[in-house]
């Protein structure tokens, strides 16, 4: 029976408007099928903030309003706040600032602050913080939203604002004699956001462009909610696609009948295990060949965690397409689940693989997806020989990704009859790849579209949807789209590897002679990234402190719950964790003051790093050595910011009545730029007649900048503005391929080919300029701001040789393109601090402060570098504090939704300040390295050492939650 | 929506009226909102949220706003025809509150909400209010009359203490185990008198 439509008269942007609404309609479905696109679906549970719109000039979630109750009320999305074209102040700010990463959440923070200045034209830091905590940002960390909106609050109040910079200095070769600007020792209270601070050597070449802070390229149409993802188009036709998932851990699928969930009319499409070919694959998204096992298929007649794919529907309306996904009958034969990865090898615990057609699982009885083994040296030896022997067993949780934007897909077929996929990904080769046999097309018959993402983190380095899309896609003919509710992501996404680590280091004269990492890692249900997670952990947790007799051994295994994948900081994060904290453990056995100690004993430049051949990523690896460092640096500048020694030492001396007690805590970290050997990027570019030029890379910018970066060092090449290129990204027809942004690769692997594409571009330029000025050669031509200068004054603009190469001399396309890729992986490497204060009565931890001085080579843009440095430490911060997943006894999630599963919002997270010291890497494009990564791996470490420096416990199970640490204080006592 | 009507002797206190479907946000701008009142609305309960939420219904919800819930029945908040009567600013109440929270802007893991009238040095009356503490939440405690007539010193505070381990029956959930929340209810509490002995 239809139901009857409702007319709501309200004023949407100004204008009134007339609404015809379903009776259950909420605002935000109403709104985007208007293509208010800007208005967002991040959660519909109303915990995310993302679908924030003003009602009557107040931020209310769309999600929770049904519309048909807005009668004669004023709706104003961040479509209605550009005036003549012109941008608003606060859309201006958040673009200046680098308060926009992925521009998912932009609007709904846009639209807040709006609400904000509107009521209070001068809010503090800490109001500002308060009225941002309705909407969440995984990206960012908060630091330049906050600093956006005191810089348009400055703004509107007819105030000057200076120039977005960072602050420079020179690194002195003495780091005795280094000083900081006064705020960067937070001595005073409410300071706010500091802008980033770049220590440069003076050795180091300057660059023009890059190392400039460049507004992103696409800052505009994200502050302007502009249609830009996935899900922000419709096309005629379009089905809704709903997944079927299992209520069980583990179970058989005995019967399935669809029938009446086909029988509904408007369903054009059920399909289950029974309809689609049985072909495996493993849905990590790796280069070929991906490592075994492939032991997945696209619906499978088991399922192995609640969430499991069991059919899939394609309907009219994505409400048909949902009453059909429950009108599905599944008999299920449920098994006893395995839900921890020390049950999941005992003899006799249930078999989660246990199906004849998948190969390369390392002991399926006792559900071992793989047994890893590498050794250098002797350890046994070592540790024999060692003057002191020390060990310790570490924990880290199943942490999800919780980005803001669902996945997200919508598939068709174009004219031509290809399958295009757009699609929310981080891999657009892989996608194509891997999708291509499951979907029965071959390569050349599929492009897919990576649009704007609203977040990755490694979520969506993974299969997850395409193939199921693409199956509806050719089983009905028509475009189909699916989007996971944020419950799917929780249940049927990927989350971080949950480790169980154990080191054993042997100290000789208080150096670091052998160590063993025995590790678990639990993969989930099925194996994804299980390898390559695993072996990195290894490799890295192994090479902080190198030693030449190290031993690695490690069970991958399977468990009922939700697929472990991967997560920025991929294995690094957890075992550098564990090793950390031994480290300063061992210090603190040893009366040994553990900065030196650590400084002592860490990976030097010129080391071999003794694992690295052994621990490649999923295969053997290269030899490596780091040619770049900048932990001595990094150090020395952290303990003069933090005033750690001071603190150090008066911490430790609080009396033992004081309830809330302070600490102080760091730890240094490294990581890698890219895999060595494996990762493979190339771009494109091409001269236009007006003198600007298309870049055309892979590379996937998933809110990190990439685009921009990448644009900077062309520009630098061909000493251009940004503005002249146009960067298009990730699209496997259009664009060279790129491996995808995962491992910190895209400014160092793509970078590489970026610069090496507009190099030759370059030459071309000179070559038919020197052309046009009858010329035998080159020499002593200079390519300098749009012009080429010849030695006798004489210049020709590039629009002057763009329209000559085009159209009138020799006439040619200017075009080159290049790929580059590396047998090395230039280490990043930083020093993390923090500071707590830890209430002993209650376990409770407040972080006062973060700071981390990081060497990512030559920076290339200070304001998203930074911002991937406060969003990596705020997202660790979730990892060592507040984030973790909890299973009932069946294997359901509890907290399975943004409001029990807590990512730190904006009115509780600590000052966050970020200060640069640069490198100059040799391999790396304009002495780049990476950031992404190294960004995540320090905190949770340097917190356990601060608590630790507050109460004298060591805590070595993440997160620290109030009463694990109540319960390590209260055992000490007793 | 929230209005303020003094005592004739006294402009400081009075009764806030307040309409059913007064928002949240209303009530935490408002400037003569309790204190203890306002901190439930701030941080773990977000501007949009408060916009979002009538008094109505936060009052009436079964899960959400359980500290909100737990502040108004020991401020003795009554429902009228019109809507909502709470009395503020008596000077002989003394009101004190703690919350264990995991982070700075969670929910509470436990929470404590007490409000002592004091006549002539001794209590006249104490209401007593926890979260997280018992399969009811809020709860409140129901021996708090055998405080009547004490002082406030250490001895009514162990007693207070005792009974709120004879009365709550905590359940275990991720956030805290049964022997967590029992302790920490003990340690809100003891807290929350605190504050009330110290006045605020």
């Amino acid at each position: 029976m239809q139901q009857k439509r409702h007319q709501v008269n309200v004023v949407l942007n100004g204008l009134a408007t007339t609404l015809q609404v379903e009776p259950k309609e909420k605002l935000l479905e109403t709104l985007r099928g208007m293509n208010l696109v800007s208005v967002k679906d991040g959660c519909h549970q109303g915990d995310c903030g993302m679908c924030t719109i003003l009602l009557d000039g107040k931020p209310i979630r769309s999600c929770l309003l049904l519309t048909k109750e807005m009668e004669g009320r004023r709706i104003t999305t961040v479509e209605g706040l550009a005036t003549d074209g012109q941008s608003h102040p606060l859309q201006v700010a958040f673009m200046e600032t680098g308060g926009i990463q992925c521009g998912y959440c932009t609007p709904a923070h846009i639209l807040t602050a709006k609400a904000l200045l509107d009521q209070n034209p001068n809010p503090t830091e800490d109001e500002i913080r308060e009225a941002m905590s309705g909407v969440l940002c995984r990206c960012t960390g908060f630091v330049r939203i906050i600093e956006a909106v005191q810089r348009a609050a400055a703004v509107l109040r007819g105030e000057e604002v200076p120039p977005i910079e960072p602050i420079r200095l020179d690194l002195p070769p003495d780091m005795d004699s280094i000083r900081l600007p006064e705020k960067f020792y937070r001595t005073e209270p409410n300071l706010g956001p500091l802008p980033p601070l770049v220590f440069t050597p003076t050795s180091m070449e300057p660059t023009t462009h890059i190392g400039q802070p460049q507004q992103k390229v696409d800052a505009k149409k994200l502050a302007h909610g502009r249609p830009a993802y996935t899900d922000d188009i419709k096309l005629d036709g379009m089905l809704y696609a709903e997944l079927l998932t299992s209520p069980h851990a583990h179970a058989r699928i005995r019967n399935i009948d669809a029938s009446k969930a086909r029988a509904l009319p408007g369903v054009h499409a059920v399909l289950t295990h029974l309809d689609l070919p049985r072909i495996k694959y493993a849905s990590g998204g790796q280069s070929y060949p991906q490592p075994l096992p492939y032991d997945q298929v696209s619906l499978d007649d088991k399922v192995r965690h609640v969430g499991d794919r069991v059919a899939v529907v394609a309907a009219e309306t994505p409400e048909l397409a949902r009453k059909a996904a429950r009108m599905i009958e599944v008999e299920y034969e449920v098994l006893k689940p395995v839900l921890s990865l020390e049950e999941a090898m005992l003899d006799g615990c249930p078999v989660i693989h246990d199906e004849p057609d998948t190969e390369g699982i390392y002991d399926p009885s006792r559900n071992i997806v793989h047994h890893i083994e590498a050794e250098v040296g002797d350890p046994d030896g070592a540790f024999a020989s060692a003057d002191h022997v020390f060990e310790g067993t570490y924990y880290t949780p199943k942490q999800h990704h919780a980005q803001t934007e669902p996945h997200a897909c919508i598939t068709w077929w174009d004219e031509d009859e290809r399958l295009v996929v757009r699609t929310s990904t981080q891999v657009p080769f892989h996608v194509r790849r891997i999708i291509a046999p499951l979907i029965g097309l071959p390569v050349k018959r599929i492009r897919v579209i990576k649009p704007r993402i609203g977040g990755g983190f490694g979520g969506k380095q993974e299969i997850l949807l395409e193939d199921l899309c693409a199956h509806l896609t050719i089983a009905t003919g028509r475009p189909v789209r699916l989007f996971y509710d944020r419950r799917q992501e929780f249940s049927s996404g990927r989350t971080r590897h949950p480790h169980k680590i154990h080191y054993k280091i042997g100290i000789k004269s208080n150096k670091v002679v052998a160590a063993e990492l025995r590790l678990i890692g639990d993969t989930g249900a099925y194996g994804s990234h299980g390898l390559t997670v695993q072996m990195v952990g290894g490799f890295k947790g192994l090479t902080l402190y190198n030693p030449p007799n190290s031993r690695f051994i490690c069970d991958v295994v399977y468990t009922n719950t939700a697929p472990a994948g991967a997560f920025r900081g991929y294995g690094s994060m957890q075992e550098q964790f564990g090793v950390e904290v031994l480290m300063e453990e061992i210090a603190d056995k040893l009366g040994l003051e553990p900065v030196a100690f650590k400084l002592d004993n860490v990976l030097k430049v010129g080391e071999p790093m003794h694992m690295a051949k052994k621990l490649g990523e999923g295969r053997e690896g290269y030899d490596q050595a780091m040619n770049t460092s900048a932990h001595n640096e990094a150090l020395a500048i952290g303990t003069q910011a933090t005033d750690f020694y001071n603190k150090r030492k008066l911490y430790s001396q609080q009396s033992p009545n004081l309830v809330v007690k302070k600490g102080i805590g760091f730890a240094i970290m490294f990581h890698g730029s890219g895999v060595a050997g494996l990762d493979m990027a190339s771009a494109l570019m091409k001269m236009n007649d007006d003198g600007s030029f298309n870049l055309m890379v892979g590379a996937t910018d998933i809110g990190t900048g990439s685009d921009t970066i990448l644009a900077q060092i062309a520009a630098e090449v061909l000493d251009i503005p940004v503005e002249d290129i146009i960067v298009y990204s990730s699209d496997t027809d259009f664009t060279p391929f790129d491996k995808g942004a995962y491992a910190s690769s895209t400014t160092y692997i793509s970078g590489g080919a970026v610069r090496k594409t507009a190099e030759k571009i370059k030459k071309q330029i000179l070559q038919h300029a020197a052309t046009m000025l009858g010329l035998d050669n080159t020499d002593g031509l200079m390519l300098i701001d749009r012009k080429v200068i010849a030695p006798n004054g004489i210049h020709l603009t590039l629009q002057d040789i763009g329209l000559s190469s085009l159209h009138q001399l020799n006439q040619h396309q200017i075009i080159a393109s290049d790929s580059n890729m590396s047998l090395e992986s230039p280490p990043p490497t930083a020093a993390q601090f923090a500071e707590v204060s830890v209430d002993t009565e209650t376990g409770e931890i407040r972080v006062d402060r973060l700071l981390m001085v990081v060497d990512c080579g030559r920076v290339m843009n200070p304001i998203t570098a930074a911002g991937q440095i406060e969003g990596g430490m705020a997202q660790a911060l979730g990892f060592a504090h507040s984030e973790e997943t909890y299973f009932d006894e069946a294997g359901r999630m509890i907290n399975d939704r943004l409001g029990k599963y807590h990512v730190y919002k904006a009115n509780e997270l600590p000052d966050m300040d970020v200060i640069f010291v640069q490198t100059d890497e040799p391999s790396g494009p304009y002495g780049a390295k990476s950031i992404s990564e190294i960004a995540i791996d320090g905190v949770a470490p340097a917190l356990v050492s601060a608590v630790h420096n507050a109460t004298g416990v060591w805590i070595r199970h993440l997160p620290l939650t109030p009463e694990r640490v109540w319960r390590a204080i209260h055992h000490s006592e007793q | 929506m929230v209005t303020f009507e003094a005592n004739p002797n006294d402009n400081n206190s009075g009764y806030l009226r307040i309409a059913p479907d007064c928002t949240l946000d209303q009530l935490y701008q408002y400037s003569q909102c309790p204190p203890m009142l306002h901190n439930t609305l701030h941080k773990m309960v977000s501007w949009h949220t408060r916009n979002e939420t009538s008094i109505e219904k936060a009052l009436r919800s079964l899960h959400r706003f359980p500290q909100f819930q737990a502040c108004l029945m020991v401020l003795e908040m009554t429902e009228t025809e019109e809507g909502y009567l709470l009395a503020i600013g008596a000077e002989n109440i003394r009101l004190g509150y703690s919350e264990i929270r995991a982070t700075p802007a969670d929910e509470p893991i436990v929470a404590a909400y007490i409000s002592i009238s004091i006549e002539d040095g001794h209590i006249a009356r104490c209401r007593a209010a926890v979260t997280g503490a018992h399969t009811k939440s809020p709860y409140l405690l129901e021996g708090t009359e055998n405080l009547t007539g004490k002082k406030m010193d250490g001895e009514t505070r162990d007693r207070l203490l005792s009974m709120v381990d004879q009365e709550l029956a905590p359940e275990a959930d991720y956030q805290g185990s049964v022997e967590y929340r029992r302790a920490m209810v003990q340690v809100a509490v003891k807290r929350a008198y605190q504050q009330c002995v110290e006045g605020n």
